[in-house]
């Protein structure tokens, strides 16, 4: 993602809005990419520092220094560095400067033989001991991408960058579909932000801010906003305007069209959510002799309800298991926001309104020792992958527990 | 009527009578309820009581504590003064004291009197482990920490203010009493969220320099209170902090290095007179950055503004100085500061010291910190990340190598080495390149009392 200062925006009474990489100066931007490109590939195995310093030397014109600046920080986004290095170089430094300090306290500091008696040349002492700063990385990878490619990603990253300094944004969709409907509350559940969602004679509108957007323009929503943008873009066409805080603090309204709808999503499932339901069908139909008498089976199903922890807090889960009137809903929180576990974790510990599994990868480090839960939810911390064995075994305990009422807000963004 | 904390704000639900003026309360749509910012709850909660409005509160998740001090420190007299101000205005307030002064001592006091879960916010992870310390050894119960990878919350926490900006959304009912610390950090954009997000009635804020160059430290009134105490460090020095000495050492560039100097400093300054650069207007340096960015004329003038600063930062007679200054001290703690990481580098490399930079990981900072407050260590260099994150009362010597014009900088740094320890007696050492614009800086940054 571009950082807002990379921007080339132009202002015009009250609007804001991207200088785009036109028809005229595309054959320069293109050049630009290749060169960059080019420099890229021709530094493959130099550290990172030395990378940053060829890329600054690549001149261009007055106009296009931004421009050089944003095709940098996407290519170098898309190029591979590597890890921490194998040496333990804390461990190198400590040993060289407790050597160090204890020469210096006795009166006998001699550079030349510390530096001699720990193995080490004076010559590239600098690459010697802090061979693990991010500017020794080394570049492993050139970005696998052309040179129009990265051009054409250019103005999208610019209009995502623009939203860090939006302070609300509303969204016009002419249609929405149940999928697509479904994979933005996903994304907004996940952002915290607080919407208004109603149906207008042309269309859907989705006002988007979050709750202390009430008290005062706030950028504070700005990083939620702009990550939400790919999802609006896979969502359906639509147009975006959106009130962006640039210079001088002063407002701009910006505006966006996407015309062309995306194809829908066809199954709005990860293939570890998808993995997981497999698993849990198969168990499901094999355990007939062990059901109570006259117990129906549990049948499983993607899940396409929405409920409410609070009114910021909304659970799109990924699985309901149905056992008669007992429903039982999953999610898989995976491996990506160890936040959003603590979130619900905490706004369930206030209770709630229906049965919960809960699967997150122990890569979140989180216990479920750690966490106390109402009932009828549990937390599951899975090694590698959800094991659908005790997911069903959760899913049969909660099964029993007492909840006051289903929530089911599936309806909730009609009006 | 029900007040709920919701994500850094508070709903109030139910009916309320037409004669009911709650303050700051604005009716949401989104949700269908009224809403306040969270900042408001103690204000909201007296006008509930004063109209004699029965509501349920379900928006304070902090606990009422029985916290027991196992060692009993006698305050001194400023810190029992700093708490009755405090106390007088409702617990809301800033309390200024220099560092070394016992401001933790204070928060202590603050934390014994209200007895509530307190949240203490600290701006590095270096202060996070301080105050995680402190409180483990001063009370009987579990200490959290939320930031550096660590998600523990206890009735006693300890975080950033990166990790408050990010967490207080759902944090922010848990706690009855917050203490931000170096609380001169808190009114920037980012920040200020972390204030307004929690419903804590109690709030305390610390700090050494509450003024910012931006002029926000008003908003201080707001996110945690007026400036109730406030002690400087000419107050205080011999009686409650070392004894203290400040050395200014003005060394020459060689012969050489005069002649590059010279010449490096006039092709950087052909160059902005050329665009018309100020470099003393807000916007200078980034417009240098931009125009030095276009050209190869440009890039040798970046190149050249680049070695003049590095000729004054790491001038020869200024390392040679440096060397007689670490032997000089070679039986005390020396804290090597510099204003940018490059010098640092070459600091570390010449003297064989260790560093602490905002690259260096957790694990290696603590490690250079324990070993050097045992006196394995008896220097360490750092360029900014140490200004405000140490505290090591042994330290006695303090030697800016370079900085930048910033007064508060410069008291934070002396603030280093004045914590008081047996007869301890301070020394801070300025070494400024003669007939550079080191002069001018050093000029800058010492308009303060403590330097007068």
């Amino acid at each position: 993602m571009l950082t807002a200062d990379l921007v080339r925006t132009r202002t015009r009474a009250g609007t804001i809005d991207i200088v785009r990489v036109d028809a005229k100066q595309a054959p320069e931007a293109e050049a630009l990419a290749t060169r960059i490109l080019a420099v890229t590939s021709g530094c493959v195995g130099c550290p990172r520092g030395e990378l940053m310093e060829a890329l600054s030397a690549i001149e261009c014109g007055p106009k296009e220094v931004k421009l050089r600046q944003g095709l940098v920080k996407l290519a170098l986004d898309a190029a591979t560095f590597s890890d921490a290095p194998e040496v333990d170089y804390p461990a190198r430094r400590s040993a060289l400067f407790l050597a160090a300090a204890e020469a210096r306290k006795a009166g006998t500091f001699d550079r030349a033989a510390l530096l001699g008696a720990a193995e080490l040349g004076d010559a590239d002492l600098r690459g010697a001991l802090f061979g693990d700063l991010r500017e020794q990385a080394q570049l492993l990878e050139a970005p696998k991408l052309s040179a129009r490619a990265l051009v054409a990603s250019y103005d999208p990253a610019q209009e995502q960058a623009l939203l860090l300094r939006a302070e609300k944004v509303q969204v016009r969709f002419a249609t929405l579909g149940p999928l697509g409907l479904r994979h933005l509350f996903r994304k907004l559940k996940f952002l915290r932000l607080l919407y208004r969602f109603r149906k207008e004679e042309t269309g859907y509108v989705l006002e988007v801010d979050g709750p202390m957007s009430l008290f005062g323009a706030s950028t504070k929503y700005g990083l939620a906003l702009a990550i939400l943008l790919p999802t609006l873009r896979a969502t359906a066409a639509f147009e975006l305007t959106a009130t962006v805080m640039w210079k001088n603090h002063a407002r701009y309204t910006f505006h966006l069209a996407e015309a062309v709808a995306p194809r829908p999503p066809e199954a709005d499932v990860s293939d570890e959510v998808a993995d997981l339901l497999s698993g849990l069908s198969r168990i499901g139909e094999g355990k007939p002799k062990k059901r109570e008498k006259g117990a129906e089976p549990w049948s499983f199903a993607v899940s396409s309800d929405v409920l409410e922890l609070d009114p910021t807090e909304l659970i799109v889960p990924d699985i309901l298991a149905r056992r008669g009137e007992t429903a039982v809903f999953v999610e898989v929180l995976g491996h990506w926001n160890r936040d959003a576990v603590f979130r619900r974790m905490e706004l369930l510990a206030k209770g709630t309104h229906a049965r919960i599994v809960f699967c997150a990868s122990d890569r979140l480090r989180v216990r479920e020792s750690a966490i106390t839960l109402p009932e009828a939810a549990s937390l599951y911390v899975y090694k590698h992958s959800p094991s659908a064995r005790e997911v069903f075994a959760r899913i049969e305990r909660l099964a029993v527990a007492t909840v006051p009422q289903l929530s089911d807000l599936s309806g909730r963004s009609a009006s | 009527m029900r007040l709920v904390f919701a994500a850094g704000t508070l709903e109030v639900h139910g009916e309320a009578s037409a004669s009911l003026t709650l303050p700051d309360v604005i009716f949401d749509e989104r949700t269908g309820c009224l809403r306040a910012p969270a900042v408001s709850y103690a204000k909201l909660v007296r006008a509930l009581v004063g109209a004699k409005v029965p509501f349920q509160d379900e928006a304070r998740r902090y606990a009422q504590l029985s916290l027991e001090a196992r060692v009993v420190r006698e305050p001194r007299v400023y810190q029992s003064e700093a708490l009755e101000a405090w106390e007088k205005a409702r617990g809301r307030g800033v309390v200024v004291l220099p560092t070394g002064a016992g401001k933790t001592q204070v928060a202590v006091m603050a934390m014994l009197k209200k007895q509530r879960s307190t949240l203490v916010v600290a701006p590095t992870l270096e202060l996070v482990r301080q105050w995680h310390d402190t409180l483990a050894s001063t009370f009987r119960v579990p200490v959290g920490i939320v930031g550096g990878g660590s998600h523990q919350v206890e009735d006693l926490t300890v975080t950033t203010y990166d990790s408050a900006h990010l967490h207080m959304d759902h944090l922010g009912s848990r706690f009855g009493l917050v203490v931000f610390d170096e609380c001169h950090h808190l009114p920037s954009d980012a920040y200020k969220h972390a204030a307004l997000s929690t419903i804590a009635p109690f709030r305390l804020g610390l700090t050494a320099t509450p003024e910012r160059t931006d002029g926000r430290e008003a908003l201080l009134a707001t996110l945690v209170g007026d400036t109730v105490y406030r002690k400087d460090i000419v107050e205080l020095s011999g009686s409650w902090l070392a004894d203290y000495d400040v050395e200014r050492i003005f060394l020459p560039l060689d012969p050489d290095e005069r002649a590059e100097y010279d010449e490096s400093r006039r092709l950087y300054r052909t160059f902005i007179a050329k665009h018309q650069i100020r470099m003393s207007s807000p916007q200078g340096f980034a417009t240098f950055i931009v125009r030095a960015s276009q050209t190869r004329e440009g890039h040798e003038a970046m190149a050249a503004f680049r070695r003049q600063k590095a000729l004054a930062f790491t001038a020869r007679a200024k390392l040679a100085t440096l060397e007689e200054l670490l032997h000089r001290h070679r039986d005390g703690r020396t804290i090597l500061f510099t204003s940018d990481n490059a010098t640092a580098y070459v600091i570390s490399l010449r003297f064989l010291v260790p560093i602490i930079t905002h690259q260096t990981k957790v694990r290696e900072r603590i490690d250079i910190l324990t070993r050097f407050r045992s006196g394995e260590y008896g220097a360490l260099v750092t360029s900014k990340v140490l200004n405000e994150g140490i505290d090591v009362p042994e330290a006695s010597v303090a030697i800016i190598v370079s900085g930048s014009g910033s007064v508060r900088e410069h008291v934070q740094r002396l603030g280093r080495v004045l914590r008081k320890s047996g007869t301890k007696h301070a020394v801070l050492y300025e070494l400024v390149t003669e007939a550079t614009t080191e002069e001018h800086t050093s000029e800058r940054r010492r308009e303060h009392s403590a330097y007068r």
